[in-house]
C-alpha cells in the first residue's frame, strides 16, 4: 500500500458506495412520496399547515426545542411510547412530509411532541407551559420561555382569586380579559393579523401577554399530530367497521380469520383484499391511499 | 525523545525502498509548517474552550432550568448545538487536517507545499465557523443535527477546506520518501471524508433540499461518516505516528493497520442511521447501521491490539517518556471503549432502553473528545515545541492539562452514563413521569457538569501556555521594534521579553 491513487481510490469507493446506498436510495424509495388522499373526509394527508404555524415552527427550529423535545413516536415493544399515550401509532415517513427542516429529534429531556396538538388542544396551557413550567408541572426541568411575553401594565384595582399572594412567577394565575388599553391595543392587533388569543397573566397589576413569536410556536404545537390513520400506519385500537362489518370485534382475537388476511397483517387492520402488502417496511413510494376509518 | 529524529520509530517500520532520496531535515520540515500549523493549531484550541464553555453552560442548564434565564441566545437549545459545533468544527475538523498535512509532510521527508493556500483557508475556515456558532446563537440554526450552522456558511467552509486540503496532493507528490506510512491512508480518509460529507450534506439540507425525512437520513449519513470516518481516521492517524514514535519501537504489524483502515473507510460511512433507531425511516437502513456498527469493532480490536503489541515489547517494561504517550495511551483505550459502547448501543432490543437518552450523548463525547481530543491534544503536546523550536514555557499547566482533561473527560462520561441509565430505566416504566425521570438524572448530570468544568479549566491552562510561548516567539520582533525606536540608547535596560 504504497501508492497514494490505491489509498484514495479505495477510500473514494467506501464513501460513495455509502452515500450512494443510504442517501441516493432513500431518496429513490422516499423522495417521491405526496399527499395522500384521505377517502372518507375527502381530505388530504398530511394537510399543509395554516401561516402561523409555519412561522411557528420557524420560532421551534430557531429556539432549538429539537435538542430537547423529539417528534417520533417508536413502533409497538420499542419504548413505552405508546404506553405514556404520546401516540397512537407509530410514526412514518408521510407525516413528514411538508417539514423543513424534519425535526425528528435525538434526545428526550422532555416528552415526545409529535401528537402535542392532539394531546393537548388548549393554547392557554402552552403559553403557560412556554411562560413558566413549573406553573403546571411544579417541579418541571423545562426552562422558561418568559422572553417570549411581553409584561404590559394591568388592571391592578380587578384583583381575582389568586391575586392576593402574586409576587413570585409560581402565583400567577390566568385571567380571562383585559381592560388595560395597551392590551386592548394588542388584542387589536392580534385580531387584525387573525390570531386572537385569550391569554393573560397577571402578577401585582401587571399583565403577561404573549408576543407574536409566542402565539406563531403555540400554533405550531397545535397543529403537531400524526393520528391519522394512514395504509402503512394504521391506528390499531380502532375497531375497524367498514371493511369487514361481520367480522368479530378485533380484540376478541390475535389473528383474525379471514382468509384472505395475510398473516403479516396487525390484527385490527381492515381487510382489503385488493392491497396485500408485501413488503413490512412502512414506508416508500408504493404507500398506498390512506384508509382512514370512522 | 525521538520525535526529531526523522530515522526513527514509524519511519523504521516500513521497509526502506532502495534509491530513496535523502529528503530534507525533520527541523527544515518544521520550520515550514511552522506559520500555518501554529495559527491553525492556536485557533484550534481558541475553539476548543468556547465550545468546552458553551458545553459548560448548557450542562448546567440541564439540572438547573433557571440558570441563565432571561435571553434567547442562551437558551440550551441554542448553547447546546452552538457548543458541539464549536467543539466539532472549529477543534476537531481544523485539527486533524492540520495533523494531516504536518504528518504528509513529515513522513514524505518534504517540506509543506501550498503553505499560503493554508494560510488563507485556515483564516477563512476561523471566520465561516465564527459566522456559524454566531448564526446559531441568534437563532439561525438549520436544526438538522450536527449541521446547525446556516446554510450561507457551508461555501465558505467548503472554500476553506479545499484551500487547507490543496496542499496535500502536493506534498505526497512531491514525497521523498517513497513508502506511504500508515498516517498518510488515514489522512486520505479525513480529507476526501471532510470534503465530500459536507459537501454532499449541504447540497441535500441547505441548497437543494430533499422532502421529508430523507434529510434525517442525509443528516445522519453525514454524522457517520463525519465521526466515524474522518474524525475516527484523523485521531487514528495521530495515533499510529506517536505511538510507535513515542513508544520507541516500530509499528507492531502494518497489515493489521491495513485492515483497520479498510474496514474503517467502507464500512464506516454506513454506521450513520443507528442515530434513526426507531425512526420513521425504512428498517433496512438503521439494520444496515447496526451491522456497520459491529463491524467497525474489526477496527476497534485491530487497533487495540496494534497499540499494545507496539508499547509492550516482550521481556521489556513499558517505557513512559513523557505526557504524550499518556495522551495517546488514554485516546486508544476511549476508542475501544467508545466502539464496544457503540456496538451495544446500536442494537436494536439494546435502544428500547437507551434511546434518546444522555447514553447516547456520553458515547459522542467518549468519541468526540475522549478518543479523537485526547488524541489531538497529545499530538499538540508533541508538535507545538517542536513548531516552536522551545519547549512548553510551563511544564506545570502541561501536566495539570493532562490530568485536567482525563478526569473532567472521565467524569463526564461516568456522570452522563448513569445519569443516561437512569433516564432510560424510568422512561421505559410508563408509570413514571417524564418530570421525575429527570429530576432522578440531576445528581448524575451535575457529575457531568463538574467534569466540563474541569475540562475547560485544563484548556485554558494550555491556552495560557500556549500563549507564553507564542509571546516568547515574538520576543525578538518586540527587540527588534525597541531597538528602531531607541536607537541612540545604547545603555536601556534589556526588555522584559528578552529575559523570557
Amino acid at each position: 500500500m504504497n501508492r497514494a491513487w490505491l489509498i484514495v481510490v479505495g477510500a473514494w469507493v467506501g464513501l460513495a458506495s455509502s452515500f450512494c446506498g443510504l442517501v441516493l436510495v432513500a431518496q429513490l424509495q422516499l423522495g417521491r412520496l405526496t399527499q395522500v388522499k384521505l377517502e372518507l373526509t375527502d381530505s388530504f394527508y398530511p394537510p399543509s399547515r395554516p401561516g402561523p404555524a409555519r412561522r411557528g415552527a420557524e420560532v421551534y427550529r430557531a429556539l432549538g426545542c429539537v435538542e430537547c423535545h423529539t417528534q417520533q413516536v417508536r413502533p409497538r415493544g420499542q419504548g413505552s411510547d405508546f404506553e405514556r399515550g404520546w401516540g397512537q401509532r407509530r410514526t412514518v415517513a408521510q407525516d413528514y412530509l411538508h417539514d423543513y427542516p424534519v425535526l425528528l429529534g435525538t434526545v428526550r429531556l422532555g416528552p415526545d411532541l409529535a401528537n402535542i396538538g392532539a394531546r393537548q388542544p388548549d393554547p392557554d396551557a402552552h403559553f403557560k407551559q412556554l411562560y413558566n413550567p413549573r406553573l403546571l408541572t411544579e417541579k418541571s426541568m423545562m426552562p422558561s420561555y418568559a422572553f417570549l411575553f411581553e409584561t404590559v401594565a394591568g388592571p391592578a384595582s380587578s384583583p381575582a382569586p389568586g391575586s392576593a399572594r402574586a409576587g413570585t412567577t409560581a402565583d400567577l394565575s390566568l385571567f380571562p380579559a383585559a381592560a388595560d388599553p395597551r392590551v386592548e391595543r394588542l388584542v387589536e392587533q392580534d385580531l387584525h393579523l387573525q390570531r386572537v388569543t385569550r391569554f393573560r397573566l397577571m402578577q401585582a397589576g401587571y399583565q403577561v401577554v404573549p408576543t407574536v413569536e409566542a402565539q406563531d410556536l403555540v400554533a405550531y404545537l397545535l397543529s403537531l399530530r400524526s393520528d391519522t390513520p394512514l395504509f402503512e400506519a394504521p391506528v390499531p385500537s380502532r375497531p375497524a367497521t367498514d371493511a369487514a362489518p361481520a367480522a368479530a370485534p378485533a380484540n376478541s382475537s390475535p389473528v383474525r380469520p379471514a382468509t384472505s388476511v395475510p398473516a403479516n397483517r396487525a390484527p385490527a387492520t381492515p381487510v382489503e383484499p385488493q392491497a396485500a402488502p408485501t413488503n413490512p417496511i412502512p414506508t416508500g413510494p408504493q404507500s398506498r391511499p390512506a384508509r382512514p376509518r370512522p | 525523545m525521538a520525535i526529531g529524529d526523522s530515522q526513527s520509530g514509524p519511519a523504521r517500520a516500513t521497509a526502506p525502498i532502495p534509491g530513496a532520496q535523502q529528503g530534507v531535515s525533520a527541523i527544515e520540515i518544521d520550520r515550514s509548517c511552522r506559520g500555518p500549523l501554529l495559527l491553525l493549531l492556536t485557533a484550534g484550541l481558541g475553539w476548543l474552550v468556547v465550545g468546552v464553555a458553551l458545553m459548560l453552560i448548557a450542562s448546567i442548564k440541564l439540572h438547573g432550568p433557571r440558570f441563565l434565564p432571561g435571553t434567547a441566545w442562551l437558551t440550551y437549545g441554542r448553547v447546546a448545538p452552538a457548543g458541539l459545533n464549536a467543539v466539532v468544527y472549529g477543534f476537531a475538523c481544523p485539527v486533524a487536517v492540520g495533523l494531516v498535512l504536518w504528518l504528509s509532510s513529515r513522513l514524505g521527508r518534504v517540506r509543506l507545499a501550498g503553505r499560503n493556500a493554508v494560510l488563507v483557508g485556515v483564516v477563512g475556515w476561523n471566520l465561516g465557523v465564527l459566522l456559524g456558532v454566531a448564526g446559531i446563537l441568534a437563532g439561525h440554526s438549520t436544526g438538522f443535527s450536527w449541521l446547525e450552522m446556516p446554510g450561507w456558511v457551508g461555501p465558505i467552509l467548503l472554500l476553506s477546506l479545499t484551500l487547507m486540503a490543496v496542499g496535500w496532493p502536493a506534498t505526497v507528490a512531491a514525497r521523498a520518501e517513497r513508502a506511504l506510512y500508515v498516517s498518510d491512508w488515514f489522512g486520505v480518509a479525513v480529507l476526501l471524508g471532510l470534503l465530500w460529507a459536507w459537501a454532499g450534506a449541504q447540497w441535500f439540507l441547505a441548497h437543494r433540499p430533499v422532502r421529508g425525512v430523507v434529510q434525517s437520513v442525509v443528516t445522519a449519513w453525514y454524522r457517520g461518516v463525519l465521526l466515524e470516518v474522518c474524525l475516527g481516521a484523523g485521531g487514528l492517524a495521530a495515533l499510529f505516528y506517536f505511538v510507535p514514535k513515542l513508544a520507541g519501537h516500530p509499528l507492531h504489524s502494518r497489515s493489521l493497520a491495513a485492515l483497520s483502515f479498510w474496514v474503517l473507510v467502507l464500512v464506516g460511512g454506513w454506521t450513520g442511521c443507528v442515530h434513526l433507531l426507531g425512526g420513521p425511516v425504512p428498517a433496512w437502513m438503521i439494520s444496515v447501521g447496526t451491522v456497520a456498527m459491529g463491524l467497525l469493532l474489526a477496527n476497534v480490536v485491530a487497533v487495540g491490539l496494534n497499540a499494545w503489541r507496539t508499547v509492550s515489547q516482550p521481556g521489556q517494561p513499558i517505557r513512559w517518556p513523557g505526557l504524550g504517550l499518556g495522551y495517546m495511551a488514554l485516546s486508544v483505550g476511549c476508542y475501544v471503549l467508545a466502539g464496544i459502547e457503540g456496538a451495544v448501543l446500536a442494537n436494536r432490543s439494546v435502544s428500547a432502553l437507551t434511546r434518546f437518552t444522555h447514553l447516547e450523548t456520553a458515547r459522542l463525547w467518549l468519541m468526540l473528545l475522549g478518543f479523537f481530543g485526547m488524541a489531538a491534544l497529545g499530538a499538540v503536546h508533541e508538535l507545538v515545541p517542536r513548531l516552536a523550536e522551545r519547549p512548553w514555557p510551563r511544564p506545570g499547566l502541561a501536566r495539570a492539562h493532562f490530568w485536567g482533561t482525563a478526569a473532567g473527560l472521565g467524569l463526564i462520561w461516568l456522570g452522563l452514563t448513569t445519569a443516561g441509565l437512569v433516564q432510560g430505566i424510568k422512561l421505559l416504566d410508563a408509570r413514571v413521569p417524564v418530570t421525575a425521570a429527570l429530576r432522578a438524572t440531576v445528581p448524575c448530570v451535575g457529575v457531568a457538569t463538574l467534569g466540563w468544568l474541569a475540562v475547560l479549566l485544563a484548556q485554558v491552562a494550555l491556552l495560557i501556555n500556549l500563549g507564553t510561548l507564542l509571546v516568547s516567539l515574538t520576543a525578538p520582533i518586540w527587540q527588534a521594534v525597541q531597538g528602531l525606536v531607541q536607537p541612540a540608547e545604547r545603555t536601556a535596560p534589556p526588555s522584559p521579553e528578552a529575559k523570557a
